[in-house]
């Protein structure tokens, strides 16, 4: 059952929630792919910068969450802003990068586990985690918002006390940190900036999904936009002091080569007992994340199911719970695919890179639809407006895809693989919104047959 | 006066207004079989919000049942509340069972303040009742 959550309850709820969907396995995986195509240097000024951009990205949603309170964001703004066709492309791929984002946390995760347990197979914790995630959404539980706000915030601080004691007390491996803070053995050097940007954008992602969550018309005229930010800036403090803590007290080779960096840095500070502390952390981070992205990408897939965009099994609800049974179970069997691919082929850095892509584009499209809808539509109600000059807008809107296609091309081992993945992911897209688009149609004839009856 | 005739002399609840729906939203609700057993455990109290009118109405539902609809933004007891809210003419259309809820929502018309949990009974409810 629902609990009351004080003023300040209320406040720390929303923080959590954006912040908890960013402290994911995915992101630590991220930070490792950050150290794949940068030094330490760029990789922090990759992280301020990503702050930087997703700021003025949280500034503009807030303003769009405040027109259209508690809807399922993505659609309802891309459909009043764009039409729905070009709703339907970005919504498309949108899911797409949710079923990205569920392979690389299980993937993340099974890693994590397999450090603690070298005889578990990544296969096999994968499949159970996805198992009970997907179990654990159908039989309808709802993480209580207290325990939500306990995980997300005790993630964070273990993050926080952890690299600073790092920092602290460890030394660094045969150089100082300020020489290692502008020198890089990584292999692009500052030319891997732009994939830096882009995969740090990745990082910070998850802020955007308090949107839906707020508990009153009111909260979004101030609480909610500004839990996003003040969520982005804890984002910053806490993976700024993790990258800072690993790149000047680990090997270069060690990071860029692991997609757990969290496990060596636990390990080199508390010994074994760093394994638990990582296991620990992997299963916080999943709890926040999976909780609110399994159940918020599948309410999604239902909506679209239902108003005839994709097949109606997808709509299919749990008779005792009202769970979404069809969506849970299609973007669960998908997000385990997606998992065992990225297990099978080790392809965790080309799915971020796409990933991180793909959510450059919707970024940068959130941004657009603020611009447009002030444009087109001046008369609806703002309560809460960016107050960031609109250059910054127009300027995230040009530099976004820019990011996105640089970012493909920076590793050149993977650009191959990088360019197949996003030839995969515009050919996915396309079926899917034609699909939708004739489906829609069926649809409306089907009710219009109806009503004629 | 015949009990009929004092029955017909009562004012009728207008057709299309929000009082009308709800109570057929409330019959629907009560005679369903798979409504109740989606609610069972769910006692909730849904605040009815019309944002141009300025009005609010309070559906208590209890033991799978709704039990009481009146007016105000207090209701009975101390159930969580659900806030559904938006213009007097959009609900009407929802609870008339003509507009799916879950497009007024992404429409942008419907909003919906609750537990995650309690807005997964919701669609369901709506499928369940409305067949939408």
């Amino acid at each position: 059952m629902a609990t009351r959550l004080s003023f300040r309850g209320e406040w720390l709820f929303y923080v959590a929630v954006g912040a908890g969907m960013a402290l994911s396995n995915s992101a630590f995986a991220m930070v490792s792919g950050l150290f794949a195509v940068a030094g330490t240097g760029p990789a922090l000024v990759a992280l301020l910068v990503a702050g930087v951009i997703c700021t003025v990205i949280g500034a503009a949603i807030g303003e769009l969450a405040s027109m259209w309170p508690s809807s399922p964001a993505v659609i309802t703004y891309f459909r009043a802003a764009f039409g729905p066709v070009a709703a339907l492309v970005l919504v498309h791929a949108y899911l797409l990068f949710v079923v990205m984002i569920a392979g690389v946390e299980s993937y993340g995760f099974a890693m994590v586990v397999q450090a603690a347990l070298p005889a578990v197979p990544p296969t096999v914790s994968i499949v159970v985690l996805m198992s009970v995630v997907v179990l654990t959404n159908l039989r309808g539980l709802d993480l209580p918002r207290r325990l939500q706000i306990l995980t997300a915030f005790g993630t964070m601080a273990v993050l926080l006390v952890t690299a600073t004691a790092a920092l602290w007390l460890l030394p660094a491996p045969g150089i100082t940190p300020m020489r290692d803070l502008t020198t890089t053995a990584a292999p692009a050097g500052w030319a891997g900036l732009p994939a830096a940007i882009a995969l740090a954008i990745f990082i910070y992602t998850g802020f955007e999904w308090v949107t839906p969550v707020g508990l009153s018309r009111q909260a979004y005229a101030r609480r909610v936009p500004i839990a996003m930010l003040v969520a982005i800036g804890t984002l910053l403090v806490t993976y700024g002091l993790f990258v800072a803590a690993l790149g000047t007290r680990l090997p270069h080779g060690l990071i860029a080569t692991s997609a757990t960096p969290q496990v060596p840095l636990f390990t080199a500070l508390l010994g074994s007992p760093g394994i638990a502390l990582a296991v620990l952390v992997g299963l916080g981070a999943i709890v926040s994340t999976f909780n609110a992205g399994i159940m918020g990408g599948a309410q999604l897939l239902q909506a679209l199911a239902r108003e005839g965009s994709l097949p109606r099994f997808v709509a299919r609800v749990q008779v005792d719970t009202g769970a979404p049974v069809g969506a849970v179970l299609v973007l669960g069997s998908l997000g385990l695919l997606a998992a065992l691919l990225i297990a099978a082929f080790d392809l965790y850095l080309v799915v971020g890179l796409v990933g991180s892509a793909i959510i450059c584009l919707i970024y940068a499209a959130y941004v657009g639809a603020v611009e447009r809808l002030r444009r087109c539509r001046p008369e609806l109600a703002r309560p809460f407006r960016s107050r960031l000059p609109g250059a910054s807008h127009w300027a995230v809107i040009v530099l976004m895809p820019l990011i996105a296609v640089a970012s493909l091309f920076t590793v050149p081992a993977i650009v191959p693989q990088a360019i197949a993945g996003v030839a995969v992911a515009i050919l996915l897209v396309t079926v899917l919104t034609l699909y939708s688009r004739w489906s829609q149609e069926l649809a409306a004839v089907r009710a219009h047959v109806g009503a004629a009856r | 006066m015949t009990f009929a005739a004092a029955a017909a002399a009562q004012p009728a609840v207008p057709l299309e207004t929000l009082d009308h729906w709800l109570g057929d939203f409330r019959d629907r609700f009560n005679a369903n079989v798979r409504a109740a057993k989606l609610t069972a455990g769910w006692d909730r109290r849904l605040l009815v919000d019309a944002t141009d009118t300025a009005r609010s109405v309070v559906l208590t539902v209890t033991g799978t049942r709704v039990t009481d609809i009146r007016d105000g933004a207090e209701g009975t007891g101390d159930t969580p509340f659900v806030t559904l809210s938006g213009e007097e003419r959009t609900l009407i259309e929802i609870f008339a069972g003509r507009y799916n809820p879950s497009s007024a929502v992404i429409d942008g018309q419907l909003e919906v303040y609750s537990d995650a949990r309690d807005k997964v009974k919701l669609e369901a409810l709506a499928m369940v009742i409305w067949g939408l």
